[in-house]
């Protein structure tokens, strides 16, 4: 297997011009931002008028070998001005490119190409979209709070499990199978405020891409999405301060040099104060009550010479909510060190370390006769990554990546006599993977992205392995020593993305990948709830195994102004997890033996229409699809339509500069309803009415739709003191939207039923005030 | 000061944009599906309420199923055919619920035949009530006017077994003017082999009120029964996880329940 493997490579590799022949060299460094020196990730340098190019790393770094000669290189990034350089290249030289917005002069020997900032979204190849975070301010948002988990919610195939959620279902996928990496390691709860904001501070965070499909063979351990953000490395030449007072949340970020040009450091923050203000109005009624959140980003990075750089980052955040003698309290740590390292300017390296923490943790009652219920996942993980810049046609990824998995189930601690604790120990696993890669430029017009990842994941001990019955009965207990193996699963997950230049302006896509999904995610609700638990594959849990294929044409037109893509996909999920009727997600600590087994598929199409005129720019999606899940256990063993399952999702999104000063936005969506089980007929027990179900899922809730705007005034941009006011209206025409629907007896008249439609957000207008200096 | 009052007023206004409001759902009719309520209690015959279901909105009662033939029979080989006494209503006459017996009930309607098992375990004795002043649970304030109280049913939960309680509390309820039943259920996973003290209704009392509280031990299949109906009676609403119909230990096809247990009760008077 290995061996054909490599010459498959090789001969891929030959076909690509292998040799470094005599007449070549290199150019490498780092593309970044002029003003702040931040380095650029996935930004472009392009021979002019052909398609030989590179891309940065995810460091910034990038390395183009070509002939000796001249050259126009074009370097182009999503929200800045591209630039033309113009390179007399007689040997291997380093250089670093700098980018700027537009607001400034660039050096001399730059010639100002074609404008690109104003470009929200971006297509990054088959499947993968990069998001310009910068822009995102205009956009309106969610309570003034803007939030990258929310807007990327306007793109095809992604959309919220339930509305002003930053569950995200993507290409009907369930929350838990997006892969979120915070400076590379894993977000287990994305969310605040039980789902209605996200983890992210946007002040924070420089890059954000997200693959839906060809996902590329780095990536593995969640079976629909992978979204890789970023955090800023910090302002490199100069200090500065920037926030902003919302509603919600103010912000606060500190950035600086540490060492001028050699290293440089973020402080972020962000913290709510909705519970003091509302204890202001009203302390009789909210005197007792807790209601917050806060989020703390850090990053520091150091360069040791021209070839070594560490960075260290770390996040913290942490949701509060109490009243009286009930508390709940949930986050997630995360920390990671980074070792760059180029060995010469084709091979970069990269050495990673991270660790990540989720908890929550309940407590109920007075100290001394209260309990508590927590639970949670940490984790520990090592990751070697290389970079081969062998020439412009091939470039080679591979890695090898280990984490530790340690998961706490539920638990309770009691000091009440009346209710013993309930220890349950943790569990372990270590969950690991070796990938290659490999970046082909066939000819001009056919490029492939291809590789293939090793996944393996061994559950271990220490810990008491339970063997169940059909009636979920134990039928054997074994005892593993620490380490010790219990039960071993691995796939191999091929990946691939080809792409075909038809006609200049026309391009033909094809992505397909497979992904094994060895964590799972038990949830009971449709809001991303903080006691949702993470458990591993076991004896008794099978890993969940996702395949998707798609193909897709894109087509640009007026010269780039307008470009369209349409994009079919078709996944097909196994191993889907659901568990019993009656089975509990907390305190369960035999909630393996109820888990189901199904298997799951969506299918759909994509269509994604931007444009540009003038200082409009705007886009529209639109997404027909249909998910639907199959288990032996429910509705019968028949198929029924997923709880996230959209036949139709739009959204019109457009924004509108006026002078440099004013932005005016607007976005509108409409989407259908969530699939719902609702009773068929009623019966009684023991003198109550209940509902007889015949069908899962088998209703609707009423299609959503909503209008948001918002305008951006800024000051006059001086050198020194930068601000900007955003009013945004939160569902402009106050379309009451169903969130839930539920069936109760009429108040006045008890032989009566309702259906009682709740709807959670009318019209919102909010205010928020950003500075920098 | 006037930015802050803003500000306020926004942040109320978030909490309060919520909204409920009545809308019309059509929904399908489904075939009529037979519907058992049946019990057998220790030192008691068995009864057994057969019904029908009936359309969601329509505001009549369920229709009784009178043409059933039902067979309650023990392990040891004993048994006797239920007799119908009107309105679907059947009940035994001669076996009497043991402590330690499993019985089968066994009923035909048409040729169409369904069955469930369920065995009578050991009783668990209350040893009292205690009760817990309403205001003091959620620190302070309250209601005005007499103090109100929850009440509690204590009992020492055996160690040796895993036990599960069905917790039956009727009372006088002035608002409904009538007498209600509460249902909870239990069970001894967080107290097993200790003496225990278990929430009996959401209902709260004051001084000289008066409850009788029975304490079942049920079985798991019935305890499964209970706690499942407990989850579709909460409702598909907010947030949860999709409604499902509780689980039967009936054969396919019918809906409801054959529990037998054995239980303690107590009358206790508000102190």
């Amino acid at each position: 297997m290995k061996i054909w493997l490599t010459l498959i490579l090789c001969s891929l590799i030959g076909f690509g011009q292998l040799s470094a022949q005599e007449g070549k060299a290199t150019l490498s460094g780092y593309v970044k931002d002029a003003d702040s020196g931040e380095e650029l990730i996935g930004a472009t340098i392009i021979v002019d008028s052909t398609s030989i190019g590179a891309a940065t790393n995810i460091y910034g770094f990038y390395s183009l070998t070509l002939d000796k000669g001249k050259y126009r290189l074009i370097v182009s990034y999503i929200g800045y001005e591209a630039q033309v350089i113009e390179i007399d290249l007689q040997e291997s030289e380093t250089l670093v490119l700098e980018l700027g917005t537009g607001s400034k002069d660039m050096d001399e020997i730059v010639v100002k190409a074609e404008k690109d900032d104003d470009v929200m979204m971006q297509d990054a190849g088959v499947g993968t979209t990069k998001i310009n975070i910068k822009k995102l301010e205009t956009l309106p948002v969610f309570f003034g709070e803007k939030d990258i988990l929310k807007s990327i919610q306007l793109l095809p195939g992604i959309s919220a499990a339930s509305e002003g959620s930053t569950g995200l279902t993507v290409r009907g996928g369930k929350p838990d199978q997006n892969l979120i990496l915070l400076d590379e390691a894993v977000v287990y709860n994305p969310s605040h405020f039980l789902g209605f904001f996200s983890v992210f501070n946007s002040d924070a965070l420089k890059d954000l891409t997200i693959y839906k499909g060809g996902i590329p063979a780095q990536y593995g351990g969640r079976a629909s999405s992978v979204l890789d953000i970023y955090m800023k490395n910090g302002n490199k030449k100069r200090f500065s301060l920037s926030g902003g007072l919302g509603l919600i949340s103010s912000r606060l970020t500190f950035e600086g040099p540490i060492v001028k040009d050699k290293g440089s450091f973020i402080i972020s923050g962000r913290a709510t104060y909705l519970d003091l203000l509302l204890k202001v109005v009203d302390n009789e009624r909210f005197g007792e009550l807790a209601l917050g959140f806060w989020d703390l980003n850090l990053k520091a990075n150091y360069s040791f010479g021209k070839n070594d750089r560490i960075f260290i980052s770390g996040y913290a955040g942490r949701d509060n909510f109490g009243f009286g003698n009930f508390g709940l309290n949930y986050g997630n740590y995360t920390a990671t060190v980074r070792w760059n390292h180029t060995f010469n300017e084709k091979l970069f390296a990269n050495t990673s370390f991270f660790f990540s923490d989720y908890y929550y943790g309940y407590n109920i009652g007075r100290s001394g006769d209260d309990f508590t219920i927590e639970a949670g996942i940490r984790d520990f993980a090592l990751k070697q990554d290389y970079s081969y810049y062998l020439n412009p046609k091939n470039t080679i990824r591979f890695g090898v990546n280990a984490t530790y998995h340690e998961f706490q189930p539920s638990q309770l601690r009691s000091s009440n006599d009346n209710i013993n604790s309930l220890i349950a120990d943790k569990t372990q696993a270590i969950e690991s993977g070796l990938y290659i890669g490999h970046e082909i430029q066939f000819t001009d017009k056919f490029k492939a992205v291809y590789g293939l990842r090793v996944s393996l994941f061994n559950q271990v001990g220490a810990g008491d392995i339970y063997t169940y019955d059909e009636s979920n009965n134990v039928t054997d207990t074994t005892t593993y020593k620490v380490m010790e193996n219990i039960q071993t699963y691995w796939g191999l997950e091929p990946r691939l993305a080809l792409t075909y230049q038809l006609l200049p302006t026309t391009s033909l896509e094809l992505g397909y990948h497979r992904i094994h999904q060895y964590l799972h995610l038990l949830s009971n609700s449709t809001a991303a709830a903080p006691n949702d638990v993470w458990i591993p594959s076991t004896n008794n849990v099978k890993p969940q195994i996702a395949d998707q294929i798609s193909l897709g044409v894109k087509q640009s037109l007026f010269n780039d102004q307008l470009n369209i893509g349409l994009e079919g996909y078709y996944k097909y999920l196994q191993n889907q997890v659901d568990y019993e009727n009656g089975a509990d997600i907390l305190l369960n600590t035999r909630i393996e033996s109820q888990i189901l087994n199904g298997v799951g598929w969506s299918y759909g199409a994509e269509l994604f229409i931007q444009g540009k005129i003038g200082d409009f720019n705007g886009w529209i999606s639109y997404t027909l699809s249909r998910t639907a899940y199959q288990f032996a256990e429910i509705n019968r063993g028949k198929p029924y339509a997923a709880r996230q399952d959209r036949t139709h999702d739009i959204a019109i999104v457009g924004t509108y500069e006026l002078k440099k000063r004013w932005v005016f936005s607007l976005s509108w969506i409409y989407q259908t309803g969530n699939a719902v089980t609702f009773p068929s007929a009623k019966y009684e027990i023991n003198g109550q009415k209940v509902s007889y179900f015949t069908e899962r899922n088998g209703y609707r809730i009423p299609a959503a739709h909503r209008l948001d705007v918002a305008v951006t005034f800024k000051n006059k941009p001086t050198k020194k003191f930068q601000s900007s006011f955003t009013l945004g209206i939160y569902n402009v025409y106050n379309q009451y939207n169903p969130f839930s629907i539920d069936f109760r007896q009429n108040e006045t008249d008890p032989t009566r039923t309702d259906a009682v439609q709740l709807s959670l957000f009318g019209i919102v207008p909010t205010i928020t005030w950003n500075f920098s200096f | 000061m006037n930015f802050n009052i803003i500000i306020s007023l926004l942040a109320l206004y978030i909490l309060t944009t919520s909204c409920e409001k009545i809308i019309d759902v059509d929904l399908n009719e489904a075939n009529p599906a037979p519907v058992f309520e049946a019990i057998l209690e220790n030192d008691s015959t068995c009864v057994v309420t057969a019904s029908l279901t009936s359309s969601y909105y329509d505001n009549s009662t369920s229709p009784a199923i009178t043409n059933a033939t039902m067979t309650i029979s023990d392990q040891l080989g004993n048994s006797e055919t239920l007799s119908h006494e009107g309105d679907g209503v059947y009940r035994g006459s001669s076996i009497l619920g043991i402590i330690g017996n499993t019985y089968t009930l066994d009923i035909n309607i048409d040729g169409e035949l369904y069955s469930a098992s369920s065995t009578i375990l050991p009783t668990t004795s209350i040893d009292s009530c205690s009760i817990q002043d309403r205001g003091s649970l959620f620190g302070g304030g309250g209601a005005p006017g007499p103090p109100q109280y929850f009440v509690y049913v204590n009992y020492t939960d055996p160690g040796n077994l895993t036990n599960f309680y069905a917790i039956q509390t009727t009372y006088y309820d002035s608002v409904e003017v009538g007498y209600t039943t509460d249902y909870r259920i239990a069970d001894d996973e967080l107290s097993n082999g200790i003496s225990t003290r278990s929430f009996t209704t959401f209902n709260s009392f004051k001084q000289g009120d008066t409850l009788r509280i029975e304490l079942a031990s049920i079985d798991p299949a019935t305890h499964l029964y209970f706690k499942t109906l407990q989850d579709a009676l909460a409702g598909g609403g907010f947030a949860s996880a999709a409604p499902a119909n509780p689980t039967t230990n009936f054969s396919e096809g019918a809906l409801g329940y054959f529990g037998a247990w054995s239980k303690d009760e107590i009358e206790f008077i508000i102190p």
